[in-house]
């Protein structure tokens, strides 16, 4: 067992995601400053007042606790990315169970990168603790300690990261114990007598000497989320920091859980109006949150708000099953990965402008080929076709006949085959292509150009191209 | 004092040594043509695979696509997706999948203007390409030096059809096609390629519909249309 604790500790006003220089506060005393206040030496603990003597233009709010909840939840989601054993230990760390999934990300240094590299692109900060024991890593948080000797790590703690009661530490003060290495080395039961019984279970477990099982973090069964924005937004491009949080504890929640989407909605609340429904779709199952937030960042600089927005809530519709998949083989290349360029296509360009061919049973040419979202395997056809052209105009273009010929651009158009008659339609006269009657021929012009003509009751036409 | 012989053949094997009378030696996959007589001339001895081809037609149906057809016929499905970008008609599914092309591994992108260019680069980016087929007539030089670098490091036969007027205008892509039609078959033009200008065009009997004989033989005479009585 291996667990990693990562210590938000700036989570209250991280959450609040103020403007920076910004504060968290509760009863007129400062409980967490984010990076920029706490360069100017605004502490937690501080009292307001002191604080914007040292940062004028610091800004104070006041802490929500509830969004706090909210937040880690969402984080434990996002945790799923790296492992499916998630624990909380309020109020703002997450234990990870790591020892299983190493290999997978090749070492600890490559998985400590990309929870960093997560956590700054919702704009976290962290302190990570690496232990055998959940409570070692939690203790080693205050250290930002990710050494493999936890142990001796563990041992040159100072006292305060056990969180004791300020009577209790004034006293292990007065006895001269400042380290954890000092603490260990007294007999349990004088340190239960003394500081209560507690103290020793704690010291037990976070050496390993005694069990300290974790209740597990369950992933909900749905996954809805809010989050409700510091301002109002007035342009959709700046709803991309906030739906990146919703939209990689998706990810965290699907991996977690193995499924995939194609389909998921961003809802974006406004004060007056109702809600607008933003959905992303996806060419295939995935739960990529690179693919997820491509896809939602095309999406929103397109989109124009009606109104300004005040809160974002993410929804998964539909979620199926969706199993992992296998790391290549020497070197098989794999010509799946088409999907996220075609996500990208279609976001831009419209869902209908990307599309695959299928052929369809009718004689009319016009109604041969059909589009379809994507190309599904076909049969090759078992008789040889007659010509077709491998251009077809959706548009006839009418030709002038002169002296009895069809021309085309003025030169007079030279017919290779003798007339192949299409006709009939008659069962979708009044909606569609509908009936007709055509004799068709191959052609070439004088500059060596293939064409497929035809002629009905009102003249001659150029249906296609043979390429 | 004379170099051995030894040394100038070891000289002449280096990559990166031109000769004026030569096309360069090119380290890129290249698929045949299926055309002997165009295969010699091609740098590559074939189509290349990685680098921009650009096609300059002389009109839509000269046969500008059939003369790919039997390199896009040895695709294999492992290589990827063929994608048509800006296709100047509508793809007729029937006359495809009746010439041997997957339509299984067809894709159609509909886009205009830099739309079409964009999502060639987007494409080409992927790597999941075998083959690219887009119509960029209005593509500036920028734009085509933009897809000659994506393609460069693909293994995708990038082809790049535009109008004939376009032939005097400088291009990046390192193979340039101009093709006319005739009544014996299609006459490639390379406008450019690496090595040195091709003395005259050839001319290649490509699939068609029907047998080129039939171009010179007589042809069936045309029935006018009948106009019917106009009816009160």
């Amino acid at each position: 067992m291996q667990w990693l604790a990562i210590h938000f500790f700036r989570l209250p006003v991280e959450v609040l995601a103020l403007p920076a220089p910004a504060v968290a506060i509760a009863q007129q005393r400062i409980v967490a400053a984010d990076t920029a206040a706490a360069a100017a030496g605004v502490r937690p603990g501080q009292r307001l007042a002191d604080a914007l003597a040292l940062l004028p233009g610091l800004r104070p709010h006041e802490r929500q606790r509830a969004r706090e909840v909210a937040a880690l939840e969402s984080l434990a989601c996002w945790a799923g990315n790296f492992t499916p054993t998630v624990s909380l230990a309020p109020p703002d760390t997450v234990l990870l169970e790591i020892g299983g999934c190493l290999q997978l990300f090749g070492g600890l240094e490559p998985l400590l990168g990309k929870i960093r590299d997560g956590a700054a692109a919702q704009g976290l900060s962290l302190r990570l603790g690496l232990a055998a024991t959940p409570l070692a890593a939690r203790w080693l948080t205050h250290a930002d300690s990710t050494v493999a000797h936890w142990q001796a790590a563990l041992a040159t703690l100072p006292v305060d990261v056990l969180g004791l009661s300020d009577a209790a530490e004034r006293r292990l003060h007065a006895l001269g114990l400042r380290t954890l290495a000092q603490l260990f080395a007294l007999p349990g039961a004088t340190v239960g007598h003394r500081f209560g019984q507690a103290l020793p279970l704690q010291l037990a477990q976070a050496r390993g000497e005694l069990p300290d099982p974790q209740p597990p973090f369950a992933f909900p069964e749905r996954f809805v989320q809010r989050l409700e924005l510091p301002a109002k937004v007035e342009v959709a491009d700046h709803l991309l920091f906030a739906a990146r949080r919703l939209l990689m504890a998706l990810a965290g929640w699907l991996q977690a859980r193995q499924l995939g989407i194609t389909t998921c909605t961003l809802v974006l609340d406004h004060e007056d109006i109702p809600a607008t429904q933003l959905p992303l779709g996806f060419a295939s199952l995935t739960r990529d949150s690179e693919r997820l937030i491509r896809v939602a960042r095309e999406q929103l600089e397109r989109h124009r708000l009606a109104a300004p927005v005040t809160e974002l809530q993410l929804q998964a519709d539909a979620p199926q099953a969706m199993a992992g998949s296998s790391v290549a083989l020497f070197g098989q290349q794999d010509a799946g990965n088409i999907a996220p360029v075609i996500e990208r296509l279609r976001a831009r360009l419209g869902d209908a402008a990307v599309h695959g061919l299928a052929v369809h049973d009718d004689h009319r040419p016009e109604c041969a080929t059909r589009a379809v979202p994507w190309p599904e395997p076909t049969d090759a056809p078992d008789t040889a076709p007659p010509p077709r052209p491998l251009w077809l105009h959706a548009k006839p273009q009418a030709l002038h006949e002169v002296a009895g010929r069809p021309t085309y651009a003025g030169a007079a158009l030279k017919l290779l085959t003798r007339a192949e008659r299409l006709e009939s339609g008659w069962w979708d006269q009044d909606e569609a292509t509908g009936d007709l009657r055509r004799d068709y021929f191959v052609a070439t012009t004088t500059q060596g150009a293939w064409l497929w003509i035809y002629r009905d009751a009102h003249g001659w036409w150029l249906h296609g191209q043979f390429a | 004092m004379s170099a051995s012989p030894a040394a100038l053949d070891a000289l002449l094997q280096r990559a990166d040594l031109w000769r004026g009378g030569g096309c360069a030696p090119h380290a890129e996959a290249a698929l045949a043509s299926g055309f002997a007589a165009l295969d010699a001339v091609l740098p590559d001895g074939g189509w290349p695979c990685g680098g921009l081809t650009e096609v300059l037609a002389g009109g839509l149906g000269i046969g500008e696509l059939s003369l790919f057809l039997p390199a896009l016929r040895q695709l294999e499905a492992e290589a990827g997706w063929i994608v048509i970008v800006a296709p100047p008609a509508q793809v007729h599914a029937p006359a495809w999948q009746g010439l041997g092309l997957p339509l299984s591994r067809l894709l159609v992108v509909e886009a205009e203007g830099a739309d079409a260019a964009w999502a060639c680069e987007q494409l080409l980016g992927s790597g999941a390409l075998a083959a690219l087929l887009a119509w960029l007539p209005s593509a500036d030089a920028r734009a085509l030096r933009r897809l000659q670098l994506a393609s460069s490091s693909t293994r995708c036969l990038s082809l790049v059809f535009r109008p004939e007027r376009v032939a005097p205008q400088p291009s990046p892509a390192p193979l340039r096609l101009a093709l006319r039609g005739s009544d014996s078959g299609v006459q490639v033009e390379l406008l450019k390629r690496r090595g040195p200008p091709l003395a005259k065009p050839l001319c290649l009997a490509i699939e068609r519909p029907l047998p080129w004989s039939r171009l010179t033989r007589g042809a069936p005479a045309a029935t006018p249309v009948r106009r019917e009585p106009h009816v009160a």
